[in-house]
């Protein structure tokens, strides 16, 4: 289906769309907040006063100016959404966005007489900026490659969609202990980190084909990195939300409170021990009517109906154009190699456009770039992109036969660094360039690491190796779960460097160990030169890749490549 | 409130009033005269803890006149007539991302190669 913004025609892919109750709530919304801000600017109301109802629509105050982040429900964006993006950069931001580890958009130069105005534009295509802060549940994340993914059991989103509706505005978990981060994956190999959240949902398929979901509570980064357990095996999918409520409400009721850095659900899920906490969580479930948030398998149905696959042609899957493209170019067969993913549909693939060019800012977007991916979607899939945990892009579902056209134009326009999965790819939040909360500097950084592997060729025969760097402790550049993690700290107003090997969001996911003294600013990219070229130098062969050495070898072969001489 | 003291040091240090505006959030320097000014370089310094205390009370007017937010006190140093914040974070804030040159402000008092030096 086509629809028209501004004159421009955009193919409506296949999402959830707001029916009337929906937008009629967005919309009051927006104007309750136009009547906050009037106030605030009339001064009826103070900062103490206005501060929670700003950030209950995501309006942060940051280091340099207020800061928006806007929801991007599970990852998912339509064409139409992402020109909107691009225009709230161009008019009221200063031309560019940035992409984060939890899949939404953040813009940083915004005024706050502009906001109401924006969230009134994000409202005209089904966005909002509600639950971007906040002790609430917040938006729910899934595998950027759902509802295309060759190795998934099912799309995931249906559900995603169903936590979304369920806990938006839930009047009894808006105030939270702390904040609450949900992430959904339906493959059995895990691309959204479902073990680093305080819940995590893992498909599983019975015998007969039945879904049932693995609940796993606990994990979670920040100050305290846990890996989550898994509370129940097997939830059938029609008690997700009573579980879920369970499991809400006893945090709710024994989080603690009285210490905000111990008041994530890890914490209690520590302090009462996994089996205390299960035996509470099923004690609630049981006893608690399931009615009045259960989903029905109609409303499953109805729900599950939005996502349906977009009208695929029948293709072959070999397509003779694109693999003798391959064979005549190294630059298109590195590409293919690192930047696309198989998709369930024969003939199709899945395209990440990387926003990782070397020495670039990792995970923002300039307008122009996000119109040039809002036109590739229209023009090659479906309408539809996808934002990824690792702060890139995704076109999901892309006619084979149309990959060296929409190659061409990501180089025309930035987004085809051949580095996705690999040392170029790096994670990295805001730091102390945006952020409030850091101590120190994470962009320049990655801008130097990825400066420094910036020949491809290179980069391709390390292989694949996410380096995760976050500002501050609160580790929201995911750098626990980095085969090679940065922490920056600030050591007596110098900016410092720890280095932790060994992480893993995957499915066998481990919490990286801190390697040993940390880094200063200047010696940091060195240090991470010198774990490479150790790792290169001690791998059995070019399949081994850099996590199985680390967890072959551990961390001795590092520790002398780093420290033996460094006077440490 | 958001305003906070000056850290404890041994001796009094320089010292000058920043603030963000309320309705762009924009980085300010109280002046002499009371103004405010994204220049850092225009902002008054304050010789002593006492004399910031009183500046940052009268900032504190301004908050509550809804001028701008979150008045803090930040350590300086006047170094060839420019004024240089101490720490790293204020000088960021001062003059912007140090990795967009592009939207720095680098046209007062110190460049943006100030914020890499270590201290």
């Amino acid at each position: 289906m086509n629809v028209h913004v501004d004159g421009i025609s955009a193919v409506q892919p296949n999402m959830y769309r707001y029916d009337e109750f929906d937008q009629a709530f967005v919309n009051a919304r927006v104007e309750q907040f136009r009547g906050q801000v009037r106030r605030r600017l009339e001064g009826t109301l103070s900062e103490d006063e206005f501060k929670p109802l700003r950030l209950m629509n995501g309006l942060y105050h940051q280091l340099h100016a207020y800061m928006l982040r806007v929801a991007v429900p599970y990852g998912t964006l339509s064409s139409r959404q992402m020109r909107m993006l691009a225009h709230i950069a161009q008019k009221y931001d200063r031309g560019y966005g940035h992409f984060t580890t939890r899949q939404n958009i953040q813009y940083n130069w915004i005024r706050l007489e502009d906001a109401a105005d924006i969230l009134a534009d994000l409202a005209s295509v089904e966005m909002h900026a509600i639950q971007t802060s906040g002790n609430c549940i917040r938006n729910t994340t899934t595998d950027q490659y759902a509802g295309a993914a060759a190795d998934e059991l099912a799309d995931p989103r249906p559900v995603c969609e169903i936590i979304r509706q369920w806990s938006t505005l839930h009047p009894e978990f808006s105030f939270l202990p702390r904040k609450f981060k949900i992430a959904v994956t339906g493959s059995p190999n895990d691309r959204a980190a479902v073990k680093v959240h305080d819940i995590g949902l893992r498909l599983h398929l019975d015998a007969l084909g039945q879904r049932g979901w693995e609940v796993i509570v606990g994990g979670g980064q920040g100050r305290t990195p846990v890996v989550g357990v898994t509370v129940r095996d097997w939830l059938p999918e029609a008690d997700l939300l009573p579980y879920l409520t369970a499991i809400m409400r006893v945090y709710n009721l024994h989080g603690r409170r009285d210490n905000k850095y111990k008041a994530r659900i890890k914490i209690l899920v520590h302090e009462m021990g996994i089996d205390a906490f299960r035996h509470a969580v099923e004690h609630e479930f049981s006893s608690a009517p399931k009615d009045p948030v259960a989903v029905d398998a109609g409303e499953l149905a109805r729900i599950a109906a939005y996502f349906a696959p977009p009208v695929f042609e029948t293709l072959d899957a070999f397509v003779p154009e694109i693999e003798e493209k391959k064979l005549a170019s190294h630059d298109f067969r590195r590409w293919m190699k690192a930047n696309t993913f198989a998709h369930k549909q024969p003939g199709y693939t899945i395209v990440n456009a990387s926003l990782k060019p070397a020495g670039g800012i990792p995970g923002d977007a300039t307008a122009e770039q996000m119109l040039a991916v809002a036109d590739l979607a229209d023009q090659y899939s479906f309408g539809e992109v996808r934002v990824t945990h690792a702060q890139n892009l995704t076109l999901p579902h892309v006619r084979t036969k149309d990959l060296i056209a929409v190659w061409e134009s990501l180089q025309a326009s930035g987004m085809a660094d051949a580095n996705i999965g690999l040392i170029g790819d790096i994670i990295a939040c805001p730091g102390l360039d945006y952020c409030s909360l850091a101590t120190a500097r994470s962009i320049p950084v990655a801008q130097e690491i990825s400066r420094r592997f910036a020949d491809i060729t290179r980069q391709h025969d390390v292989g694949p190796l996410k380096l995760n760097i976050s500002g501050c402790i609160n580790a929201c550049g995911h750098h626990h779960v980095g085969h090679i993690g940065i922490l920056g700290v600030d050591k007596k107003g110098r900016e410092f460097y720890q280095i932790t090997l060994g992480g893993s969001s995957a499915n066998e996911t481990t919490i990286g160990e801190i390697l040993g003294p940390g880094f200063g600013a200047d010696e940091i990219a060195g240090a991470v030169e010198k774990i490479v070229e150790t790792y290169l130098s001690i791998r059995l062969d070019p399949s081994e890749e850099f996590l199985a050495t680390w967890r072959r070898l551990g961390a001795a072969p590092f520790k002398e490549a780093l420290y033996a001489n460094a006077g440490h | 409130m958001s305003a906070q003291a000056p850290r404890k040091k041994s001796g009094d240090g320089l010292y000058v009033v920043s603030a963000n505006t309320l309705l762009t959030g924009d980085v300010v320097f109280r002046h002499a005269n009371g103004s405010w000014s994204s220049a850092i370089n225009e902002a008054q310094v304050l010789h002593t803890q006492d004399k910031a205390f009183v500046q940052l009370a009268q900032a504190q007017e301004d908050e509550h006149a809804n001028i701008v937010i979150a008045p803090v006190l930040i350590e300086v140093t006047v170094e060839a007539g420019a004024i240089r914040p101490v720490h790293i974070r204020e000088r960021i804030r001062a003059l912007g991302p140090t990795v967009r040159p592009d939207l720095a402000r680098t046209a007062y008092g110190f460049s943006i190669n100030a914020v890499e030096e270590r201290t």
